[in-house]
């Protein structure tokens, strides 16, 4: 009598084809036969990002193939079993990852504290060519974590948070030795301060980082980087001193008039230039039009990319650059007639609500809702996000990146956002370290 | 465009005759035999479509005739269709077919395992896709037990859980519990 296993592979592989990734490994559960056809014929699995976070007793795993997964492992084996589910579900992965996160989702580390030498050397390592992944997100507490998992990925974009939610340093001595390293290009690293030179991220075409210290051999390396590499695309040191900052002109040569806190090295033969920007303890450097450095500091703007960030362990020494942050901010949005394309908030401020207030009131206040391409927040709750979405011009609005600015794991309740025109038309949603409750038609 | 329309009837010159395994004759239409590969191919070597040639009944010993009775009525229906070519197979949430198709093979599973098996050896790439999507059609959404009633199954994976013996290879028991992976997030811790 015929059955499903006795049909010709061609058969069961089309058939297979034609199946969701949680179909194919349900029926991998069904009988041996199908188990090791599976298994053989390795069906491509269209996952496109995975996340993992790690609890003190328990592991949450995230995926998205064809629709959302999840699974929590807790109580027993739980490491074990999740270990054996992970390996699986990579097993079948042959296009590259849109993005993989793996974060530890809580301040300290306890006597339980979960090591990713096994999903190392169990899974990363054992594969026979390394896992790709176009992002790499890390919420990691030191330099052995990124060396567990880093080495055996192929990835352009590496991020890493600290989950302590504040500033520690980050060793990566052992990490810019990494051909990985070597060839990423986008470097994010935040509530973390790194202490390594600035020679070893010059491979990278956007770098935000944060150190104690820079000098201006750095700022006119950054410089230099611009002018050779013209796919730099955007530089973000954060600092706490810069020394001799008053000899700025002796490096950078004089300022344009009226040019502010800006300098603008034009390119040889082109109409580009380099912009620096040195207001508050940032130095950006970027490279675009002349014309669009005009307009920047003259904020009448064409401002693509927006980051304003309120940090509690920053606060209490610079307070000015928080009113600072919100008198720029007010008069830059009142300018703003073109699409900001990427808006980042990063509020990590206890007195967040006063902040979200006043974002919210500046935001509400513009005769026209502004128009935002991608938005990324980091946010307490729905409120916190419904308070800038919902000025926001819908149709515009194509990415929603919410992340957990608390340092526990919540759920955060989208009752009513889905409602929203700018959630319905917005493309991409990305949250991390959140649990979403909302229903499924949202989605 | 449809099955009701009256074929022409077959003369020496448009047809040629298979035989299936159980010894029964079938007149096919050469027109017909363009949605077979296998059958194409053969008659494209043989010069069958040629009247001068003198053609000789093909034996297809891997088809009954009540699956050679159903596949006529496939190539009948489809006859007008133009010719099949191979989409993108990519994941579709929803599974649609034609009305006729889905009460055409509205048949146990036996037969329909068998029935892509001719399909297969006929080459018949329109009917081979199509009941191929339909068998994933069966399993999506099921549990493995429902795809074990389904498709009739016969399992071993379960006795091996149950007595808590070890399978070889990879497969621990505790794999099984992949099965559970559940669709929608899990409950928030209050």
């Amino acid at each position: 009598m015929s059955s499903l296993t006795t049909l010709p592979d061609i058969a069961l592989t089309n058939i297979l084809e034609h199946l969701d990734f949680k179909s194919i490994l349900t029926l991998r559960h069904t009988c041996h036969d199908l188990r090791n056809f599976i298994n053989d014929v390795k069906p491509n699995s269209n996952v496109r990002s995975i996340h993992i976070s790690i609890e003190t007793d328990s592991i949450n795993l995230v995926f998205y193939a064809e629709v959302r997964f999840s699974k929590t492992y807790k109580e027993d084996t739980f490491y074990e079993r999740f270990l054996t589910d992970l390996a699986i579900i990579l097993s079948f992965q042959r296009a590259p990852l849109v993005s993989m996160g793996i974060s530890y989702n809580y301040r300290h580390p306890t006597d339980q504290f979960i090591s990713l030498e096994e999903i190392s050397r169990r899974i990363l390592k054992c594969r026979p060519r390394p896992l790709s992944v176009n992002h790499l997100r890390l919420e990691i507490f030191n330099q052995e974590d990124v060396i567990f998992v880093l080495p055996f990925i192929k990835t352009e974009k590496i991020h890493i948070f600290n989950p302590k939610r504040k500033h520690d340093v980050l060793e990566l001595n052992e990490v810019v030795k990494l051909d990985q390293w070597k060839q990423a290009k986008e470097i994010d690293i935040r509530n973390f301060t790194i202490v390594e030179s600035l020679n070893h991220f010059l491979n990278f075409d956007d770098i935000f980082v944060q150190m104690r210290t820079i000098f201006l051999g750095h700022v006119d390396m950054m410089k230099d980087k611009c002018l050779q590499f013209s796919t730099t695309s955007s530089i973000r040191i954060e600092f706490d001193e810069l020394v001799d900052r008053n000899r700025l002109e002796e490096v950078l040569g004089p300022k344009l008039p009226n040019s502010g806190k800006n300098w603008f090295i034009p390119i040889k033969n082109s109409e580009f230039g380099v912009s620096i920007d040195l207001l508050n303890l940032t130095l950006r450097v970027t490279c675009h039009a002349f014309y669009d450095f005009i307009n920047e500091i003259k904020p009448s703007s064409n401002i693509q990319k927006l980051e304003f960030a309120f940090e509690s362990n920053r606060f209490l020494l610079f307070s000015m650059r928080r009113h600072d942050s919100c008198g720029n901010l007010e008069f830059i949005l009142s300018f703003q007639r073109t699409t900001i394309h990427f808006l980042d908030i990063i509020c990590q401020y206890k007195r967040r609500n006063e902040i979200f207030e006043k974002l919210c009131e500046l935001l509400k206040n513009r005769p026209r809702p502004l128009p935002v391409k991608s938005l990324r927040m980091e946010v307490f709750d729905r409120q916190d996000v419904i308070q800038v979405v919902l000025f926001l011009k819908s149709g515009e609005l194509q990415k929603i990146e919410v992340v957990n600015a608390g340092d526990k794991e919540y759920a955060l309740d989208l009752n009513g956002i889905g409602e929203l025109d700018q959630w319905k038309l917005a493309m991409e949603i990305d949250n991390h370290s959140f649990l979403i409750m909302a229903p499924e038609a949202y989605f | 465009m449809s099955c009701e329309e009256p074929t022409t009837s077959p003369t020496p010159e448009n047809n040629i005759t298979v035989v299936s395994s159980d010894g029964k004759e079938f007149l096919l239409d050469l027109k017909l035999t363009e949605q077979s590969e296998t059958l194409a191919r053969l008659i494209s070597n043989f010069e069958y479509d040629r009247t001068d040639v003198k053609k000789d009944p093909v034996p297809l010993g891997n088809i009954t005739s009540a699956q050679m009775q159903k596949i006529i009525e496939w190539l009948q229906h489809h006859r007008y269709y133009p010719k099949w070519e191979q989409n993108d197979i990519h994941y579709s949430t929803s599974f649609t077919f034609e009305t006729w198709v889905e009460e055409y093979l509205n048949i146990p599973n036996n037969e329909m395992f068998e029935l892509l098996n001719a399909a297969n050896y006929l080459n018949i790439p329109r009917l081979f896709s199509t009941i191929c999507r339909i068998m994933a059609s069966r399993i999506t959404g099921k549990s493995a037990e429902q795809i074990r009633t389904v498709l009739n199954i016969k399992t071993d994976v379960k006795n091996d859980v149950y007595t808590g013996i070890p399978i070889q290879e990879d497969s621990s028991s505790s794999e099984d519990g992949m099965s559970e992976i559940s669709l929608s997030p899990s409950p928030p811790p209050i």
